[in-house]
């Protein structure tokens, strides 16, 4: 119990729990909560900030998460090089607090999207997805309304040039459709880590599918905590 | 001072909130409508007693937190005292 994962609450968050049971059913070890007016993160070795709508999704998703005290405590412990995974809201927050690069845009369906989706995975030569084989399909839930990842031309290049992107939408067969991804996502964006390597935003829900060993939610959580499968 | 900011995705930027209700007004009978743009509205009330110095916070505010840099455009509205008109912001 010794590797600690440390969820970050913030008012309209609800994925908390969907983690804590999830971390605590399938993998050995320490998981928090950590609610948004604390400003210690408790030395963790892992941060996540889970799904949900926190703040209400007012004015922009994540957008009022700003002057939260967790969240200077956050940006020290990322620039620290500590690990952080942010899911549906969660990557929007990071988005929000330029931790990651871009914006979530509503859906171009307007729907809450709660389907299973397709991913491919972009690169496993990172932490977080050594568990994968490049270029794999992996079907994960997702559940979301702002999932239409977009960015100007300029951050576009320099994700390309760093390699940023981690997941792809795509088919079954994993053919990527750059132009025309089924919520409009530019790329066919569904994943990114920061330039340091240190932070990834998802906009599936790894905790919804990880009861076996190869489910991807699991393999991804066990990329995190350093387990090798 | 009263300041009224609106907001919205740039142009360059797809807006299907603004799509969908360019259709609903074509099928209401609207058919001059081509195209529409959704944003958001925002009223502050500031006092401090300094306009000038209110005004740059306000811009400060839209750069920081109230539109995005980069997917969002803004315009500020100011209340003239006297006349209640809304006026863009003069820098």
């Amino acid at each position: 119990m010794d590797f600690k994962i440390a969820i970050i609450e913030f008012p309209g968050s609800f994925g908390a729990d969907d983690f804590i049971n999830a971390l605590k059913k399938y993998f050995s070890v320490d998981a928090y909560k950590v609610w948004h007016l604390d400003e210690n993160l408790k030395k963790p070795n892992l941060v996540i900030i889970p799904g949900g709508y926190a703040f209400g999704d007012y004015l922009r998703p994540g957008a009022l998460t700003i002057g939260s005290p967790i969240v200077d405590s956050l940006r020290r412990y990322c620039n620290d090089g500590g690990k952080v995974l942010g899911v549906g809201n969660g990557f929007q927050i990071l988005c929000e607090l330029k931790l990651l690069p871009g914006i979530l845009l509503e859906n171009n369906s307007l729907e809450f999207l709660n389907t299973d989706i397709f991913v491919s995975i972009a690169r496993n030569d990172v932490s977080f997805t050594k568990n994968f084989t490049k270029e794999e399909v992996v079907s994960v839930p997702i559940a979301c309304r702002y999932g239409r990842f977009w960015a100007d031309k300029r951050t576009l290049n320099e994700l390309k040039e760093i390699s940023s992107v981690i997941f792809r939408f795509c088919d079954i067969e994993g053919e990527v459709d750059y132009k025309n991804p089924f919520n409009d996502s530019v790329e066919a964006i569904a994943g990114i880590q920061n330039r340091t390597g240190n932070i990834l935003g998802v906009i599936f829900r790894p905790e919804r599918c990880c009861s076996t060993v190869s489910a991807p939610g699991y393999r991804l959580i066990s990329g995190l905590i350093g387990n090798e499968l | 001072m009263k300041a009224r900011i609106l907001v919205k995705l740039k142009d360059e930027i797809h807006d299907p909130g603004g799509r969908a209700l360019a259709e609903r007004l074509n099928g209401i009978g609207y058919t001059e409508v081509k195209s529409a743009r959704l944003g958001k509205f925002i009223e502050l009330n500031i006092e401090t007693g300094d306009r000038e110095k209110e005004k740059e916070r306000i811009q400060e505010m839209c750069r920081r937190l109230l539109a995005h840099e980069v997917t969002e455009d803004f315009v500020i509205l100011e209340e003239d005292e006297k006349t209640k008109q809304l006026n863009p912001m003069s820098k």
